[in-house]
């Protein structure tokens, strides 16, 4: 796998033609978004999905640039599995992506990374599916809501 | 008209179409083929006629040329006086006739020609005449010439001897040849008087033969231009037919050619036109079938869904009632308490039913294969319905013949299941009479045996007419009967695919108020008694032992939960409860449990995968902690897959107390039994731990891809270099948020590689902004947080030369 910073795109080997269900990384660290980027792909590449559908990895270690895609439209929000560090940097947290998705209607499931379990108090977040903290679990973790969220999307049973 | 009618009228149609196409294609092109063979021959037998030399015009040059040589013989002969010289001319002569004859035979059909040869022919015969009048004429003319010889030799005799006259010469021989002399000089006279009368008609007579000779070359070559002008139009006449003919037969094969190729279009163009039709009705075909399957899918889970919805609320009343029941009420509540017990456990069964036919509808029901006891199955039968049976003033009996074997290898649960349908439905319709069931045998092979089971009551019986239709779906022999007995009429229908499914067979026989026989016949192979399930048994007590266990439930309902708690809190079990599979996860990351109950379904993620996961990636393991599955629903099909994930026991809902705990004491006492499967080997290939870092977590990650590693471990290299440095700056300018941003931004990464010192620094940092405390230390933080980087960074760095 080629792995550049900003924006990795990574898609399954199917044709264009194909519905396309994005999986998001918003992780401001390199390191961590790499590594979790690294995981999910793994699970990407493992996961054969019936021929309408592909799924394609994107990676924003600047969640500015994920808002102004999303803005902009030239990401697509809906079927979409995002999995979001709380805190963004550059005075954005994820409440702000949380708000941002709310208003655009986005049907997206969100999966909420902290460095600290008690984020998920504090914060007072309601609009996100899954909670990770970020230790050695999480990368598992995050692959395994991936496959959740795609069995439950297609009312599949994914082996493994 | 229907539709399948439609299709296979339009189906034929295009077969017809193509069929017609096809025919008119092959009459066209043997049409074609025959036009182009017949012209073509034409042209070539009109080629090779021409190239045949004209027979005609060679018999008219032979007989020129044997008249030349005729001519020439005679001449020669004239000359030379030499017979041998005129022999050919007889010869060549004799030809020419036979040749005249041969050309005029050729020239029959034209009438010009034809008097031509016949004029030719005139003038040969007269040639002919003539030549033989001459040869007639030079052979008198030898005896003149004899004669002259010989009166030349007279007059040289006289001049030699007496120098005399020719006359005197003759004469003077003798008296009497003077005389003699005489009269041969007269006839010597006439002769030469002949003679020169012969030369002159000899003169006239050649000269006619000359004339006549060039009368027949003339017209020999009148005769030849004009068949060679013939033979010349002939060929033109014959060239302008070939060309005519030629063009006729192009003509004919464009026509064809265009035709065939406008045929074979419209061949391809239907035939394409039917293959794309084809293809959009397997498109759709395919589409039907996948929303089929999906529409099959979406009734299996809806069923799955349903079963467990219903049964877990009734699992929690049964469960509850059972509770309820142990503890004194007045004697009203206690009956309402049994009446609701029994009507729930009514509804489980109900619902048993109903899932069971659904799947065995959709051949999902998959067989289990283990060695098993037949007498307690019969006793156990006998117990579940003795009450009933007594209720209904019914004698129940059963029994086992003694060639039985006493252990077979099957499916024990459904054979108690085809056994609980038979005796229920025979208590249910028997009043007042008796019930028998017994189980007999018979030996196939060595191994192999045929179960046969018999069911007979005195009950109601059914009506010969609706035996037929007995082990249909949702059937009962009379409407009635579901009112007055209930039901769902799905028992005999469930019990028929269960025998087919075992590859057995079942018959009944049955007459109205006579009762029934039922007779089934499954094929078994017998079993091992040392391979038997071994028979808990049943606690009295609760074991010491068991109240110090801690118990990690993890169940979305909570009455469930709340049955648990009730039941483990009588028995001073200490246990904790969770909603869904990721507390339960966040939960065993910070303490450990000596026992977990997980339930399958869940929102979220299932019993299954946070089993798969505790087992897999938390690596605990079953012998350290295991886990009980449990559900609404049986789990005889997925029994492997669940043991796969890492269950150690199940637990059905609802299960009684005694159930639950003869399940802990069965885990509990197996559980040091349990080989050590997820000990010691960890997955991880390369671990690297040195105090300062820890890189296990990383290498299990990036399993065999060494270059990930090293990319990673040169990342966090470069990212934690350049954060560091942008904190210092930060603390320069006093932007404190954006240094507890840059703090927070790091820990992740430095856990995960194991720089745990490193993590705390930056951890302390981050606090120490957010809490608005002490910022002046943060400045020799930053500082401390650089040594050590500096410190784990020179590891790292070694690390990474390792793996180059």
């Amino acid at each position: 796998m080629a792995h550049c910073w900003n924006d990795i795109r990574v898609t399954s080997n199917l044709s264009d033609m194909k519905k396309t269900i994005n999986v998001l990384v918003i992780e401001a660290n390199e390191y961590y978004n790499n590594l979790l980027s690294n995981a999910l792909q793994q699970s990407i590449n493992s996961i054969l999905l019936n021929g309408e559908y592909r799924l394609i990895l994107h990676s924003f270690t600047n969640a500015a640039d994920y808002i102004r895609k999303i803005k902009s439209q030239e990401l697509e929000c809906n079927d979409a599995i995002v999995f979001l560090d709380y805190y963004l940097g550059d005075g954005i947290n994820a409440a702000h992506i949380i708000r941002l998705l709310k208003e655009q209607t986005c049907d997206t499931m969100v999966v909420l990374l902290s460095q600290s379990r008690t984020v998920r108090e504090k914060s007072n977040l309601s609009h996100y599916d899954y909670f990770v903290v970020k230790d050695s679990l999480a990368p598992a973790l995050c692959s395994l809501y991936l496959r959740q969220f795609i069995e439950n999307k297609f009312s599949v049973t994914l082996d493994g | 008209m229907n539709d399948p009618l439609k299709k296979s009228i339009k189906k034929n149609s295009i077969q017809v179409k193509i069929g017609f196409l096809m025919i008119v294609a092959v009459i066209l092109l043997s049409a074609a083929c025959y036009v182009a063979y017949r012209n073509l021959s034409s042209i070539v037998s009109s080629i090779q006629t021409d190239v045949k030399p004209d027979l005609k015009l060679l018999s008219i040059r032979e007989i020129s040329m044997d008249l030349e040589k005729a001519e020439n013989c005679v001449r020669i002969y004239t000359i030379t006086r030499n017979r041998s010289d005129i022999r050919p001319y007889y010869k060549i002569i004799s030809n020419i006739d036979e040749k005249v004859s041969k050309l005029r035979y050729e020239c029959m059909n034209d009438s010009v020609l034809l008097q031509q040869t016949d004029n030719i022919s005139k003038l040969i015969e007269d040639n002919i005449v003539t030549w033989n009048e001459l040869l007639v004429l030079n052979k008198d003319d030898i005896v003149v010439e004899y004669m002259r010889t010989l009166s030349d030799q007279l007059d040289s005799v006289s001049e030699t001897t007496q120098k005399k006259g020719i006359l005197k010469r003759v004469f003077s021989r003798s008296q009497d040849g003077l005389l003699q002399d005489q009269v041969i000089i007269n006839d010597l006279n006439n002769l030469v008087q002949q003679d020169s009368l012969t030369k002159d008609e000899l003169k006239a007579k050649e000269s006619r033969l000359a004339r006549n000779s060039n009368e027949i070359q003339e017209k020999f070559y009148d005769l030849i231009t004009k068949m060679e002008n013939e033979v010349t139009e002939l060929n033109i006449a014959k060239a302008s037919a070939a060309t005519r003919l030629a063009d006729k037969t192009y003509l004919w094969l464009v026509t064809f050619t265009i035709s065939g190729g406008l045929l074979a279009i419209l061949v391809l163009f239907i035939i394409i036109r039917y293959v794309r039709k084809a293809y959009s009705y397997q498109v759709a075909l395919e589409n039907s079938k996948d929303e089929a399957e999906k529409l099959a899918r979406t009734k299996e889970l809806f069923m799955a869904n349903m079963s467990h919805e219903i049964r877990t609320p009734v699992t929690a009343i049964s469960g509850f009632t059972d509770q309820l029941l142990h503890e004194s009420f007045n004697e009203n509540v206690n009956r309402s308490l049994k009446i609701i017990k029994s009507s729930s456990d009514h509804l489980l069964k109900i619902i048993d039913d109903i899932l069971d036919f659904s799947k065995l509808q959709n051949d999902k029901l998959s067989l289990e294969k283990v060695h098993f006891s037949i007498t307690p199955i019969l006793e156990d039968v006998q117990a579940l319905f003795g009450k009933q049976a007594e209720q209904n003033n019914t004698r129940l009996s059963h029994s086992l013949s003694p060639e039985t074997p006493p252990v077979l290898l099957g499916d024990p649960y459904r054979l108690k299941q085809i056994m609980i349908n038979l005796v229920s439905n025979s208590v249910k319709f028997t009043k007042n009479g008796s019930v028998h069931f017994s189980v007999s045998s018979i030996r196939k092979k060595a191994e192999e045996i045929d179960l046969i089971m018999e069911f007979n009551d005195t009950g109601i019986g059914i009506d010969e007419s609706k035996l037929k239709v007995i082990f249909e779906d949702f059937t009962q022999a009379e409407m009635s009967t579901t009112r007055k007995y209930g039901g769902t009429g799905l028992g005999l229908s469930i019990v028929r695919k269960l025998v087919e499914l075992q590859h057995g067979t079942i018959d009944i026989k049955s007459r109205k108020n006579h009762g029934t026989e039922i007779s089934c016949r499954i094929p078994y192979l017998t079993g091992d008694e040392k391979h038997l399930k071994k028979e808990t048994i049943h606690p009295v007590s609760i074991p010491e032992e068991i109240s110090r266990l801690r118990i990690l439930i993890v169940d979305d309902e909570e009455y469930n939960r709340l049955l648990f708690r009730k039941i483990l809190d009588r028995w001073k079990i200490s246990c904790q409860e969770v909603i869904n599979g990721m507390d339960a996860l966040e939960v065993l990351k910070e303490e450990r449990f000596d026992l977990l109950f997980m339930d399958i379904r869940m929102p979220g993620i299932d019993g299954v995968k946070t089993t798969q996961f505790i087992r897999n990636e938390m690596k605990i393991p079953e012998s350290s902690m295991p886990v009980v599955f449990i559900s609404a629903t049986s789990i005889n099909e997925e029994w492997q897959k669940y043991r796969k994930a890492g269950m150690t026991a199940f637990l059905q809902k609802p299960f009684t107390e005694e159930e639950l705990l003869t399940t802990i004491i069965a885990v509990i006492e197996d559980k040091t039994h349990i080989v050590m499967a997820y000990s010691g080997d960890t997955g991880i290939s390369k671990p690297v731990s040195a105090g300062k870092i820890n890189l296990n977590n990383l290498y299990h990650i990036a399993g065999d891809d060494e270059k990930f590693v090293r990319q990673m471990l040169l990342s966090f290299n470069n990212t934690t270099r350049k954060g560091l440095e942008e904190m210092k700056e930060a603390v320069i300018s006093a932007q404190w948020e954006s240094l507890a941003d840059l703090s927070h931004k790091m820990m992740s990464p430095c856990k995960h590689i194991g720089a745990i010192v490193l993590y705390e620094l930056l951890s302390k940092i981050e606090k120490c902004i957010r809490n608005n405390s002490d910022t002046g230390s943060v400045q020799t933080l930053i500082s401390e947080s650089l040594r050590e980087f500096e410190s784990v960074s020179e590891i790292l760095n070694e690390h990474i030369s390792k793996m180059n």
